[in-house]
């Protein structure tokens, strides 16, 4: 009986072990047996089966010991296991459960795909994060935005975008259509770092604010943070948009596509030699010249609004906890009008980061930046043409040690440093005749360095703790030439009474400051918690702009003896609360910030190609504060989020002379401050490969300037008088956008893709990009209202996988 | 195709912001407020020289507010040496110095004014700068980008050439104005009878008029960029209205000197005059002045009384180099309807 048995058993094995050679994958063997039992390391990655993308948060237990961990934000974990066979039971919200039999005889990787669930298939959000992290961390003020949750909002002109995407979450705004910047929590534009792959990203924008600068398609996903920000950042005063590069694909070559009406984008990635190399390139241009072209007009058909961008990034494997990633990203955009002006800007980012893990508990993170920015006027006027350059170049080094003490108990510490170098305006002629005198606006070069701590532990179940601090310094550096003004009189030209020299490398002036970050988190029960925070920011580098957007009639500014860094400190607080298992989430957030150091213009300032800005320039100081409510279902056939922000950005500038005091020196308006802002996003699944989106954006319109009075000069023109900044404000915003996703599977993968049909302003609201006053013959003088798309504005686009 | 041109407007309009996406918005600036408005300029030519006043009204129709001439006002100007001269008022809110009073370079210039009310005002002490010589006038020929083809803009545009001083600070304000034979056709004149329909009713006289024309628009320069050199720099556009050019235009060029303060107001009036809604849009500001009240030195005017050196030149158009004409509109009428038109054939002309 036991005989037989036995044999049995062998008999089975054996029968066992054909199968797996012939069915090849119902059980896997790792690593080669050198006759040690272990324990080894086993390298788990997980990856969506579709998209290849790696899946964070994923849940790994050993079936046979109940050992296990969640994969972190490499999409991976590590398992020690003794030689033998196991079941790995890999798991992931929204996700098909899978059990991964598989035998252990020494130290090696396994890749885990999971398929998405079939009742959520492609419309769930895939968080990065566990299902009820918004509960369990100390992360306050965060959002993650999946790249999923982003192509699943209607696109504008069959493009889905992450900038504009981001200003659907609550405290997030922007100032209209046609504008690169946006606004977190009432802060000004220049407050954002946004970081692309962990390079700063000074224009982040396409056409003027149109078109996000970068390809969604190598996005894995965006961390916004608008308070609560870890002491590893800094540099910006106010909110952190970090974006970070998926990695190539280690298994097959394949790719995406996507043709829209403006442009058109594609993407190839796949494993070079052996699956530890990888290659990722991308690239989008716009063929809207192509449009323009079209016109049967000379002036129109000689116009031209050009852009692309380019991406490469290598990921290679160096060992099992060893890799290195070098990542390439250059943008590019050219505008001309018939009208002899054309305006160009590029940003051109290398990146080398190394990731060394040091076994389970400690790992390292090195990375060399290298980021610049360059825009530039072309002026072609007969008998006058000139050009305008300007350039920014950081370049820094990062450096970071995480020490992972327990499970929810992390100890990072590192230093950052970079060289940040300024030519704010070189003017040149375009041809010899030309009576422009070159002149070059005294360049700038800093040295902007910060060292930090950052602590995160979970004394109980119920209270978390987070906190850091991060130490700055910027030093100011020659060669410049520093005016020295008259203390007695008003900053300007006339008043200066001297220079100093500075020669190469010479201090100027330095700054340096702590920036104490900390957050709290009380958890009630499992599902509801209320969070505290505080941070303190500096910034060293200010955007002096006299328009809504950033472009190239920008001015970039070091802090230097006149101008002070920008000091934000922000209290925030929140209440958090899921329902229903986690499938609907809720949050209210109120947050109160201090801004110092802010710049305002005076009027009728001269901003570009000024070598003595400060003359130009006021210093104010600004609050903002605001509530934060948000509401989000993240599972069924219907998905979808409410935020509403309640919020006001205020501005106080009080110099010592009258033409440095803005309305009577009492709090006013910024440009951003809208006070009630509402965004209700919807997804609804109709079938399989087919949906419905919907946005629908309400906000309160943006301060303006509105004349107190009309008066006559030249020739009995009515001309407006303005007083007061900021007093009135553009009609309300409002705004609905619909799309209809759908596609048919067909033996051809050319031709299975998505359609993504989209109506833009589906009720065709005329919403005021801005409203202005003239006097035009024939009626009375008066206000008219610029729309930039006051038409329901319809685009088609087709994506496809191969 | 249809929907093709769609797609071309609507890309087109989006990347250009044009003028089809600008409507009117019915807003009530709810403010009012009367300020005095002071404007006019002496020069180093013969006068009479005009200073006008007026109050500022509410921003909007007349029907809400209208902007008032301020009148029975007393003005003198006065220079450094303590020579004054009185303004006479001709048409209400209009100031004159008697014609024989002309700048000179180098003096400086106060105005005073006392208003009706017994509100007095002084302005800053004005310097005259030189101006540079005019070499020359250049006209070119310019279409305006248009999404039409039958419908555009086009006229010519007015550069001034001349060579900067290198030692100075320089600038500069031009007055275009022009001179134009009109060819009329007062035999096809058409009146409306008392039913309201038309009928013929031919004029007399008359067919050739001579029609001088001060052209808008402010054309200011400063020559930091480009101090000490030969420069042309465009300084005014004439709009081709389909009477101007049918027969022979002369165009006529002062160039002013202006001093820094002077220059920053102009400027600034400028920005204004380009706010167009757009994303280049330089931000409102308020309008500075030079004007003081000596009892308030805290109420705001708005304008300033300038002082200029001035060269001038003129050049008759060539209408060779207008590429395409726009539609002729002639005008069925008695040519001295025209405002500044005259049948006397100017001494210079020809």
């Amino acid at each position: 009986m036991f005989h037989y048995d036995i044999v049995r058993y062998k008999y089975l094995v054996l029968i066992g072990f054909l199968l797996v050679s012939i069915i090849g994958k119902a059980q896997t063997t790792i690593g080669k047996d050198d006759g040690k039992n272990g324990p080894h390391t086993i390298t788990v990655y997980v990856n969506d089966a579709e998209d290849k993308s790696q899946l964070i948060g994923a849940n790994v237990i050993v079936k046979e010991n109940g050992e296990g961990d969640i994969t972190n934000e490499r999409g991976r974990t590590r398992l020690n296991l003794t030689s033998g066979n196991y079941t790995l039971e890999v798991s992931y919200l929204g996700y098909e459960t899978k059990e991964e039999k598989i035998v252990v005889l020494g130290k090696g990787t396994i890749r885990i795909k999971l398929t998405q669930s079939a009742e959520t298939l492609e419309e769930v959000i895939i968080s990065s994060e566990g299902a009820d992290q918004n509960v369990r961390n100390t992360d306050l003020g965060k959002q993650v935005m999946s790249i999923a949750t982003i192509e699943a909002l209607p696109p504008f002109v069959g493009e889905a975008d992450i900038l504009k995407s981001i200003t659907l979450l609550p405290g997030v705004s922007s100032v209209g259509e046609a504008s690169a910047g946006f606004n977190v929590r009432g802060s000004n534009a220049d407050q954002n770092l946004i970081l692309l792959g962990g390079a700063p990203l000074y224009n982040p924008s396409h056409l003027f604010g149109f078109f996000s600068a970068f390809n969604t398609d190598l996005i894995q996903d965006i961390s916004i943070y608008k308070g609560g920000i870890p002491a590893n950042y800094g540099g910006r005063a106010s909110s952190i948009i970090d974006l970070r590069y998926k990695r190539g694909d280690q298994d097959n070559w394949g790719g995406k596509a996507s043709l829209g009406l403006v442009s058109a984008k594609a993407s190839l990635s796949g494993p070079v030699f052996t699956e530890d190399l990888t290659v990722m390139v991308a690239g989008r241009s716009s063929y809207s010249n192509w449009i323009l072209n079209a016109v049967n007009d000379a002036a129109v058909s000689n116009s031209s609004a050009n852009f692309y961008d380019l991406n490469a990034i290598v990921d290679y494997d160096i060992a099992d906890d060893f890799s290195v990633r070098y990542a390439f990203y250059r943008s590019n955009d050219d505008f001309s009008l018939a009208s002899d002006t054309s305006f160009t800007w590029s940003n051109q980012n290398h990146t080398i980061s190394l990731d060394k893990n040091f076994g389970e508990k400690f790992k390292i993170e090195l990375s060399a930046v290298d980021a610049s920015y360059n825009f530039g006027i072309v002026d072609n006027s007969p008998f006058s043409n000139f050009t305008i350059d300007s350039k920014i170049k950081d370049q820094g080094l990062n450096f970071a040690a995480k020490y992972f003490v327990a499970d929810n108990h992390d100890i990072s510490i590192g230093a950052q440093t970079k060289l940040i170098k300024i030519q704010p305006g070189d003017l040149n002629r375009v041809n010899p005749e030309s009576p422009i005198e070159p002149f070059s606006v005294k360049n700038e070069k800093a040295m902007e360095s910060g060292i930090f701590a950052q602590h995160n532990f979970e004394l109980t179940k119920y209270l978390g703790v987070s906190y850091g601090l991060r130490y700055n310094t910027f030093r100011f550096l020659g060669p410049n030439q520093v005016p020295v003004y008259d203390p007695l009189l008003p900053r300007n030209e006339e008043n200066i009474l001297s220079f100093t020299e500075y020669g190469d490398n010479d201090l100027i002036t330095d700054y340096s400051g702590f920036e104490p970050r900390a957050s709290l988190r009380l958890s009630m029960t499992e599902s509801f918690s209320l969070k505290f925070g505080y941070n303190k920011m500096y910034q060293y580098i200010h955007l002096i702009s006299s328009t809504t957007t950033i472009a190239p009639t920008d001015v970039w500014k070091l802090s230097d003896t006149y101008l002070k860094p920008q000091e934000v400190t922000q209290y925030s607080g929140g209440l958090f609360k899921n329902f229903n298992n986690n499938s609907i989430e809720a949050s209210v957030e109120v947050f109160y910030k201090d801004l110092q150091n802010i710049l305002d213009y005076k009027d009728g300032a001269t901003l570009i190609l000024n070598n003595n800005l400060e003359s130009d320039l006021l210093n104010g100081i600004g609050r903002a504060y605001g509530v934060e409510l948000y509401l989000e279902k993240k599972t069924g056939n219907f998905t979808g989020w409410l935020s509403y922000t309640y919020s006001r950005s205020e501005r106080k500038v009080v110099g010592s002379f009258p033409e440095e005091i803005i309305n009577d020196g009492d709090w006013y308006a910024s440009n951003f401050d809208k006070p009630h802002s509402l965004s209700i996003v919807g997804d609804y699944k109709l079938g399989k490969r087919t949906k419905v989106s919907s946005i629908f954006t309400y906000s309160t319109g943006r301060p303006t300037t509105y004349p107190e009075a009309k008066f006559n000069y030249q020739n009995g023109t009515n001309i407006a008088y303005y007083d007061n900044r900021n007093t009135f404000r553009v009609p309300d915003y409002h705004r609905l956008d619909l799309s209809l996703t759908f596609g048919w599977d067909t033996e051809n993968k050319w031709l299975s893709g998505d359609w993504v049909l989209s109506l833009y302003n589906v009720y065709g609201r005329k919403n005021a990009f801005s409203v202005f006053f003239d006097d035009i013959p024939g009626s009375p003088p008066q206000a008219f209202r610029l729309s930039v798309l006051g038409i329901p504005f319809p685009s088609l686009s087709y994506n496809f996988e191969f | 195709m249809r929907l093709n041109t769609l797609y071309i407007l609507g890309f087109t309009l989006m990347i250009f912001g044009l003028s089809s996406c600008i409507d009117e918005l019915n807003i009530d600036t709810e403010q009012k407020r009367n300020i005095l408005v002071v404007e006019g300029m002496i020069t180093t030519e013969n006068g009479p020289h005009k200073i006008s006043l007026s109050k500022s009204a509410k921003y909007g129709s007349i029907l809400e507010d209208d902007i008032k001439k301020e009148q029975n006002a007393t003005l003198f100007i006065r220079d450094e040496v303590g020579d004054q001269v009185f303004l006479t008022e001709g048409s209400s809110g209009s100031y004159f110095t008697p014609a024989d009073f002309k700048a000179e370079v180098g003096r400086s210039y106060t105005l005073s004014i006392t208003l009706a009310n017994g509100e007095r005002y002084i302005s800053t002490k004005e310097l005259v700068p030189e101006v540079p010589k005019l070499n020359s006038i250049v006209l070119l020929w310019k279409k305006q980008p248009s999404l039409s083809d039958i419908q555009f803009t086009s006229g010519i545009e007015v550069y001034a050439n001349w060579n900067d001083p290198e030692d100075e600070k320089n600038y500069y304000l031009w007055q275009t104005s022009g001179l134009f034979k009109i060819n009329a056709r007062p035999d096809l004149h058409v009146s409306k009878n008392f039913f309201g329909n038309p009928v013929p009713d031919p004029k007399d006289c008359c067919e050739e008029c001579y029609v001088s024309e001060t052209l808008g628009g402010l054309s200011i320069f400063k020559d930091n960029l480009t101090n000490g050199n030969e420069i042309t720099h465009r300084v005014g556009f004439i709009e081709d209205d389909g009477r101007r050019f049918m027969d022979k235009y002369m165009v006529i060029l002062e160039q002013r000197s202006l001093t820094k303060n002077a220059f920053q107001f102009f400027d600034l009036l400028n920005n204004q005059l380009s706010i167009q809604g757009d994303i280049f849009d330089p931000p409102p500001a308020k309008i500075g002045t030079n004007i003081i009240n000596l009892d308030t030195p805290d109420e705001d005017v708005i304008g300033y009384f300038g002082v200029s050196d001035v060269s001038r030149d003129s050049i008759f158009l060539d209408n060779g180099i207008i590429l395409e004409n726009q539609p002729s509109r002639i005008l069925n009428d008695d040519c001295r309807v025209l405002p500044g038109s005259t049948t006397e054939i100017p001494s210079f002309w020809n």
